[in-house]
């Protein structure tokens, strides 16, 4: 005879026993993210271009592979562009394919031709916020309570295996199971500050009230105003947390590079708008050259390499409109046919942050 | 729910103290009255000046000499309808007014005194209009203007911005604003809120200093004994506080919970008593409860109850009963029915339940019951019907024991394209699958001879008897990983075979939600490889120990990983690694920290 036993009583205790008493913070700007994209074409190019028959969202610069990452944008753009069918599919092919994990954490990395396919079992933790966030969504869009057990499963993981809630630092989102606390590595805890995904945090409440969420806003908004490295005061993809105060992590590039670029979206997603937030970035971005923005190498405050195409463009445009209500470019509105996967989806996911956070800026 | 009743408390207080507030902060904004001092200081009376800032410090311990006392600009001339208007908290119409009197009059100026409290009100209108939308890390940074202790004059705005403080990680200053509150205001409700306030934002430390604070003012803080307890006993099940609470103390409580109309206080007396492991008292209280109020956390309050109890399809009820509200009930009752299923002997469930437990299981889509009703079928010899439920599991989460209930199932049915497919497209992944294409004796699963499914005649019929007859014992010498003839091990017909590596399945089926039009597909490369690379966190495929190498993995590792890291142990300091550490008592089903623990009867 055979048995397989899992279950998650004791994630239940916890929950419960954090739920009671203290008043929930209220959610900021507590906005649903359901038709916050109705640009039909830009939904339709982008779905043509990048989302499989299948449901795979494809990540075209980088040898057509996939990433939690990546199927967690899909499915939040689906959300947003009210498109269940397609939803649906995403979210299919995310749980059929990445979720082989013993937890209710998705394996990151996924490769076509390769057998197998996955490439790595370890989990991104940013991945995980994402389709998580997500399924809360399509919860209440579609009310439809499979969506809703799923999201509260993936946040409790994420709630329990993932955050170090009582540093001194505060509360530290591990990057992912495996490689990074300090028990891992000689200069751990290692953190990716743009895994600090703010828009989630104000919503995961919505499956797994019984977490401080807010507590990582706090963090993450403390620990961006130290890890300002170099000349650029930029922070870098990677930071070290062994000392207690953030430094570029060994062992990566120290660069602000194509991680840290989505932290201003973020930001600006979840309502933090105060000039001090975007002035860096702003700054950096302000370098433009015909080369397009500039990746950073912080020690020097150097362009390192460039970002050229147009969908980038949304990010320093969202920050504008976050600090200063600039308006939003009317050609960051239609789909950048020549775009890659990041790029593209970025500018999506800009455009929908600035709709639900400031519509002004999509007035013309 | 306790939070709500402590808000809506908090809400109708402050909504009056507001009123009181708002008609008090017109004056108190003036603040100490420097007129005097100022009139002195341009007159160039230095003697005069000294000792009218004297009389003021002495009167006012935390003022201090202005800055601009000796460069300060003295009203040109009356400026009556402007404070008027001022008064009124007409601002715009004053800025308007001074425009008007500057076009009118070139060189005309108002007083320092009016600009800097125009600048002043402006910023307390800023600052509440930002509360509103909870724009806290702005009004933090605000409220830099007002100095250590906040705008104690102005309690309505001191509330705000302590509340800012104290949600932007800057609670010791958010503290230090409800102290300068008790130490300077005597208003007994304005001091009954101020620790209402704090309640909802700080630590209980904090909260219990600032109790104290308020009682050594010798104010009777009687009315707030209730609130107290309540934030007490929250602070135990939040494990801020360690210390029991007093026995006095709790009976109060329990004695105003028991008169309560609401479901709140019986409730919280009820989660303090779950925490605390008296489970009797708990599920007393949680069962008054949920006649008061029909609560779905509650009910989850009582399922948990139960079911540490001892009592778990009563459990299963609430859950079950409770499942549309809540997702947490419904996880629970997925997930304890689901440990039912897969005990290693599970006694035979009434069809009923198990039809109920299939319709929850496809409505909700649940891996964990697909695969639970899966092993139960499988144990109950119906492969055919474990085949469609480990299909379905294998399509909402391919996990390790899914997977390999469902190439079980496949293989007692004989189904042979089916399972090839499956084992090859998990090659590199999951060793225990790839070790059922194995003919060594070491990776299969035999079944025990007591086993209905196993009787001789059945295995003759399904050709099975020899692979997995109790009889056959590994042979040393492959068991200890010398190279054999590779041939001889392999079941060559099924593996390695090329099987496409994307999972196809999916429940319910696509098809049926499909829009058409909107769906296109980027060029997708089609190379179907026979050799499995390395993966990240995996260890070795059983077939290694025969010399078969795989490819190196994408981040060029040749080796396999010693432990899986799909399992991996939570790092030190999260909750789950804690838990761990120490179970709590009680707990049913601990099993979670093991995660996918596939016992295998061999």
């Amino acid at each position: 005879m055979i048995a397989v036993c899992r279950i998650l009583i004791v994630a239940l205790l916890m929950l419960t026993s954090f739920q009671v008493g203290r008043a929930a913070e209220p959610v900021r700007g507590d906005v649903a993210l359901h038709g916050m994209l109705p640009e039909r074409e830009a939904w339709r190019a982008y779905k043509a271009r990048f989302v499989t028959e299948q449901g795979r969202v494809v990540d075209t610069a980088n040898g057509l592979v996939s990433h939690s990452e990546g199927q967690g944008y899909g499915m939040l753009l689906a959300v947003a562009a009210g498109d269940l069918a397609t939803f649906e599919r995403i979210w299919g092919w995310t749980r059929a394919n990445l979720f082989v994990r013993n937890d209710e954490l998705a394996a990151w990395r996924w490769e076509p031709d390769k057998r197998p396919a996955i490439a790595d079992v370890n989990n991104a933790s940013d991945g995980d916020l994402l389709i998580a966030w997500a399924l809360a969504e399509a919860a209440v869009a579609w009310s439809d309570a499979s969506y809703q057990i799923e999201a509260r499963r993936i946040a409790v993981d994420i709630g329990r295996k993932l955050v170090l809630f009582k540093t001194p630092q505060g509360a530290l989102l591990l990057p992912g199971m495996s490689g990074f606390a300090a028990e891992d590595r000689a200069d751990g805890p290692t953190l990716n500050l743009s895994y600090y995904v703010f828009p989630a945090f104000a919503r995961l409440p919505l499956v797994a009230p019984e977490f401080d969420w807010a507590a990582l806003s706090r963090t993450g908004l403390s620990l961006l105003d130290k890890a300002r490295f170099g000349p650029a005061k930029l922070p870098s993809d990677w930071i070290s947390l062994k000392s207690g105060e953030p430094q570029p992590a060994a062992g990566f590039p120290a660069q602000f590079s194509y991680n840290a670029i989505r932290i201003p979206l973020y930001l600006a997603w979840a309502g933090f708008d105060q000039p001090r937030h975007h002035a860096g970035f702003l700054q950096a971005w302000g370098k433009r050259s015909a080369r397009g923005f500039p990746l950073v190498a912080l020690a020097q405050g150097q362009a390192t390499g460039w970002v050229d195409e147009r969908g980038y463009e949304a990010l320093p445009a969202l920050s504008a409109c976050a600090t200063q209500g600039t308006t939003f470019p009317r050609q960051l509105r239609a789909p950048q046919i020549a775009d890659n996967y990041y790029p593209a989806t970025l500018q999506l996911l800009a455009l929908i942050a600035a709709r639900m956070r400031y519509p002004s800026c999509l007035k013309d | 729910m306790p939070e709500r009743l402590i808000l809506t408390r908090i809400g109708l207080l402050a909504a009056a103290l507001l009123m009181l507030g708002c008609a008090a902060g017109v004056a108190q904004t003036l603040r100490v009255d420097e007129t005097a001092l100022r009139y002195y200081a341009a007159q160039g009376q230095v003697k005069r000046v000294e000792a009218e800032a004297r009389r003021l410090a002495r009167l006012n311990p935390d003022w201090s000499m202005p800055e601009d006392l000796w460069t300060a600009r003295l009203p040109m001339g009356d400026e009556g309808p402007f404070w008027a208007l001022f008064s009124a908290g007409d601002i715009e119409g004053l800025k308007r007014a001074i425009a008007q009197r500057q076009s009118a009059e070139p060189g005309w100026l108002p007083s320092d005194d009016l600009l800097r409290k125009i600048k002043r009100r402006e910023l307390r209108n800023e600052i509440l209009s930002k509360a509103a939308s909870s724009k806290w890390s702005l009004i933090a940074d605000l409220a830099a203007e007002f100095g250590k202790n906040g705008p104690v004059e102005d309690v309505e705005l001191a509330w705000v911005v302590a509340e800012a403080f104290a949600r932007t990680d800057r609670k010791p200053e958010a503290k230090a604003i409800f102290a300068a509150i008790l130490t300077r205001r005597t208003d007994i409700s304005e001091r009954h809120a101020t620790i209402q306030k704090a309640i909802a934002l700080l630590p209980m430390a904090d909260v219990e200093a600032l109790f104290e604070l308020a009682r050594n003012g010798n104010t009777d803080m009687s009315a707030l004994g209730i609130d107290m307890t309540r934030a007490r006993m929250a602070a135990v099940l939040r494990e801020e506080r360690q210390a029991p609470i007093d026995t006095a103390e709790l009976a109060a409580f329990e004695a105003f919970a028991t008169a309560a109309q609401e479901a709140a206080p019986a409730g919280l007396v009820a989660w303090l008593a779950l925490k605390q492991d008296r489970l009797e008292v708990a599920l007393n209280w949680f069962k008054i409860a949920i006649t008061r109020d029909r609560d779905p956390m509650i009910a989850h309050g009582l399922a948990l109850t139960l079911l540490r109890l001892g009592q778990t399809r009563e459990a299963q009820e609430i859950a079950f009963a409770w499942r549309e509200p809540l997702a947490a009930n419904a996880i629970l009752f997925i997930d304890t029915f689901a440990a039912e299923l897969t005990k290693p002997s599970p006694a035979p469930v009434e069809p009923d339940r198990l039809l109920r437990y299939a319709k929850v299981t496809l409505e909700s889509r649940s891996a964990e019951g697909a695969q639970a009703l899966g092993w139960y079928a499988y144990n109950s010899c119906e492969f055919a019907t474990a085949v469609d439920w480990f299909r379905r599991a294998t399509a909402w989460q391919p996990r390790e024991a899914s997977v390999l209930g469902h190439a079980l199932s496949l293989q007692r049915l004989k189904r042979t394209r089916e399972f090839a497919e499956l084992v090859n497209r998990y090659d590199g992944l999951f060793p225990t699958v790839v070790g059922l294409a194995f003919r060594d004796g070491r990776e299969e699963v035999r079944t025990e001879s007591r086993n209905p499914c196993d009787r001789p005649a059945t295995a003759r019929e399904d050709g099975t008897a020899g692979a997995y007859s109790q009889a056959r014992v590994p042979q040393p010498d492959l068991a200890y990983g010398q190279k054999g003839a590779p041939g001889a091990l392999v079941r060559t017909a099924e593996f390695p075979l090329a099987v496409a590596m994307e999972n196809p399945l999916r429940f319910p089926d696509p098809a049926a939600r499909k829009t058409g039009a909107e769906v296109a597909r980027p060029r997708e490369p089609e190379q179907r490889q026979l050799v499995a690379r390395r993966v990240s966190g995996v260890t070795a495929m059983p077939y290694e120990r025969f010399g078969f190498a795989l490819l190196p993995g994408w981040n060029g590792a040749s080796e396999p990983s010693d432990s899986s890291m799909i399992d991996r142990a939570p790092a030190q300091g999260t909750i789950a690694a804690q838990a761990d550490a120490a179970p709590p008592v009680g707990v049913v089903a601990s099993s979670a920290s093991q995660s996918v623990a596939m016992r295998l009867r061999r």
